[in-house]
């Protein structure tokens, strides 16, 4: 299987962006004094590199910090440790320790598209003004500049300019994800977070949104991190997959590789979750992941994915497994090459 | 079809909204069988009217929304042939229809759930307002169906509040209200969207579990065409406030006639063909009060005849024995979206 695929996707020279140990948490004050528990540990030591031009979806449960991840790359979020390195023209700038106004120009070039686009988008403006509102805070275009700049990027996403004095209320789910899909566009990003981004779309709009965004990575050359729980659309639109678990990355590979044969438990059970469209194959209930997913205030000892691990053994719950090289992928899992686990 | 198989049919129905915008006909001459003891699911996009059809069943339409039309005819356990769209919603024998006969499972289980009483008080409720039992014995059936639904600790859970609990026990706790008087229909309404991929894989195991042990008849309404594959044994596809395709689930994924069905199966992305454009359909669905003449689906197909199409209503085909097609292209189906 190595020499089908390239070397192991982390070890690539320039990656445009790096994160290296990071951590978040949360901190949780209750009771009649405030006292402060244990904090939610949303990320816990995630080191992950983004390649130029690739798709890289983030998929797990809801509570797997995939979300938290995605804001801290997008400098919402301050982290606890370790670092969010960004490249640009050959030089490496540590996002994470820049203040809020050295960070301004790098916000240009890191954009987010949101799951719902109704309640991303402010119902009182019309589009030019959602859209232009970008252009303003980072004084790129002003007046007559401003609304070709926006008609170009609504023809762009494939709405008509004739549009942009509407207000959101007036279009369909997919035209406002269209919107936001435009507004995330306008500065000319270079990486994009997609944070479920068709999820909450209709199966025909989700079809054209799917295309708009592989259109659009092909004619700017865009990078996108595609958070996801639907593994359908990451299968169909994803170079690699990064597979997160209460907090921490259990799985990372390229797709093919990945589909063909998981190495990581938790992989192949998200897998046999997902209902194939095809009545021929019905799944037996016998593979499915019972319970539900690991606390974050605390945690399980060892590999946080051990009580519900169907293979796990003494020794997962004593030891931490580290995310490390496993022939031509990256797996936190003590038995990984051991194991022979069945893909989708 | 032999009536006696048929747990309801519903005939013409037609459930409008008057609105200050307009008439909104959001069921719109629906013709659906509901076969006893299987899972029948109704497949749609937003605004296809498959949530106002199953609400139109339970006869919870709120106002502005009517029943102006048609009939929905209940086969009950004594013999007896009901027209619920005949009775009066809050009347007692709906009422009871409703809360013992039928029972229903939501979208969102924490909006479904009340906040302020405990989970014994929502699931017992039901048990001693339509079944002569007393609290100690409604209690122990309330542990029991929890128990039967996998939640841990079943007497623990019955005295927490909602809140106390994740969302796929929540989810549990609503499918054990629904089934705690041992309905004849289940009625489930998205019960797996708001639901993670691993937790919804449980539920659709748990409820086709009780479908099988319960002898119960499931109408699951889902715009997932990958949930459809996994637990129906028939599917109606909706559209527009219409049925446009009604057949086994197999000949549905297999063979399917009508326009819109065969495009929607291929608008969802499946393995081999990663990255490749996926097919869509042209154009959404249209707004509610701006419906096309003729077929519904004609401003979006590409099989549409003009001076045809976009005259007259197609008639529903029955191209094999309990497969329904409201296309005029029904019969020379295999040609539909193939290069002529």
């Amino acid at each position: 299987m190595n020499a089908a695929f390239p070397p192991p996707p982390d070890t690539h020279p320039a990656p445009l962006l790096t994160v290296e140990h990071l951590a978040l948490h949360f901190r949780n004050r209750k009771g009649l004094f405030r006292r402060e528990g244990p904090p939610t540990r949303a990320v816990d030591d995630v080191s992950l590199a983004i390649q130029p031009g690739e798709t890289l979806s983030l998929v797990g449960e809801s509570g797997s910090g995939k979300t938290t991840l995605g804001r801290a790359i997008l400098g919402v979020y301050r982290p606890n440790a370790g670092r969010i390195v960004y490249r640009r023209a050959g030089e490496a700038v540590e996002l994470s320790s820049l203040s809020e106004r050295e960070l301004k120009p790098y916000r240009r070039e890191i954009r987010m598209v949101f799951q719902d686009p109704s309640s991303s988008l402010n119902p009182r403006r019309p589009v030019i003004d959602l859209i232009g509102e970008c252009l303003d805070i980072h004084g790129v275009a002003k007046g007559r500049e401003r609304s070709d700049r926006v008609a170009g990027l609504l023809t762009q996403v494939g709405l008509r300019p004739e549009y942009m004095s509407r207000y959101p209320h007036a279009f369909s789910g997919g035209e406002r994800q269209r919107i936001g899909i435009a507004r995330a566009l306008a500065l000319d990003p270079r990486l994009v977070v997609c944070d479920e981004a068709v999820s909450a779309l209709d199966v025909s709009v989700q079809a054209q949104i799917i295309n708009l965004l592989q259109d659009l990575q092909s004619q700017r050359g865009l990078t996108y991190l595609f958070i996801a729980h639907d593994l359908g659309v990451v299968e169909h639109i994803s170079d690699r997959i990064a597979v997160m678990y209460a907090g921490r990355l259990v799985e990372v590979a390229h797709t093919e590789a990945l589909f063909a044969q998981p190495l990581h438990p938790y992989t192949e059970a998200l897998m046999g979750t997902i209902p194939l469209p095809d009545p021929r194959l019905r799944r037996s209930a016998r593979t499915r992941l019972g319970g539900e997913i690991a606390s974050l205030t605390n945690p399980p000892t060892g590999c946080n994915f051990h009580p519900r691990c169907r293979y796990a053994t003494a020794a997962c719950s004593q030891e931490r497994p580290p995310l490390r090289v496993v022939a031509d992928r990256q797996v936190a899992c003590h038995h990984a090459e051991t194991l022979t686990l069945k893909g989708a | 079809m032999d009536s006696s198989a048929n747990l309801i049919e519903i005939r013409n129905l037609k459930t409008h909204f008057k609105t200050d915008d307009g008439l909104v006909k959001a069921v719109d001459g629906i013709d659906l069988d509901v076969p006893r003891g299987k899972v029948l699911c109704v497949v749609g996009e937003s605004g296809s009217g498959k949530s106002i059809m199953a609400r139109s069943i339970m006869r919870i339409v709120q106002p502005p929304g009517r029943i102006v039309a048609g009939s929905i005819d209940y086969a009950a356990e004594s013999g007896h042939q009901v027209d619920l769209a005949a009775l009066d919603p809050i009347g007692a024998q709906m009422r009871d229809i409703r809360g013992g006969d039928f029972g229903m499972v939501f979208q969102e289980p924490m909006t479904a759930l009340s906040p302020v009483h405990t989970v014994g008080d929502q699931v017992t409720e039901a048990l001693l307002l339509h079944r002569q039992v007393d609290r100690n014995a409604a209690t122990a059936a309330a542990a029991a169906m929890l128990a039967r639904v996998g939640l841990p600790d079943p007497t623990g859970t019955l005295r927490r509040f909602p809140f106390e609990l994740s969302g796929g026990m929540r989810q549990r706790v609503c499918i054990a209200m629904a089934l705690i008087c041992r309905p004849k229909l289940l009625i489930a309404d998205e019960p797996t969207t708001a639901l993670d991929v691993t937790t919804q894989a449980q539920v659709l195991d748990l409820i086709g579990e009780l479908q099988a042990e319960m002898g119960l008849t499931v109408l699951f309404i889902t715009h997932n065409l990958g949930v459809v594959a996994q637990i129906a044994d028939s599917v109606a596809v909706m559209y527009l406030g219409r049925v446009v395709e009604y057949a086994d689930v197999d000949t549905l994924f297999h063979d399917p006639r009508h326009p819109y069905t065969q495009a929607l199966l291929r608008s969802v992305p499946r393995p081999g063909l990663r990255g490749a454009r996926l097919p869509t359909i042209r154009g959404s669905v249209p707004h509610a009060l701006d419906r096309p003449t003729g077929c519904l689906f004609q401003t979006r197909c590409d099989v549409a005849v003009a001076g045809l199409c976009d005259r007259e209503l197609p008639p529903t085909h029955r191209v094999a024995p309990g497969h329904l097609v409201r296309c005029v292209h029904a019969n020379q189906a295999r040609a539909v979206g193939e290069p002529a």
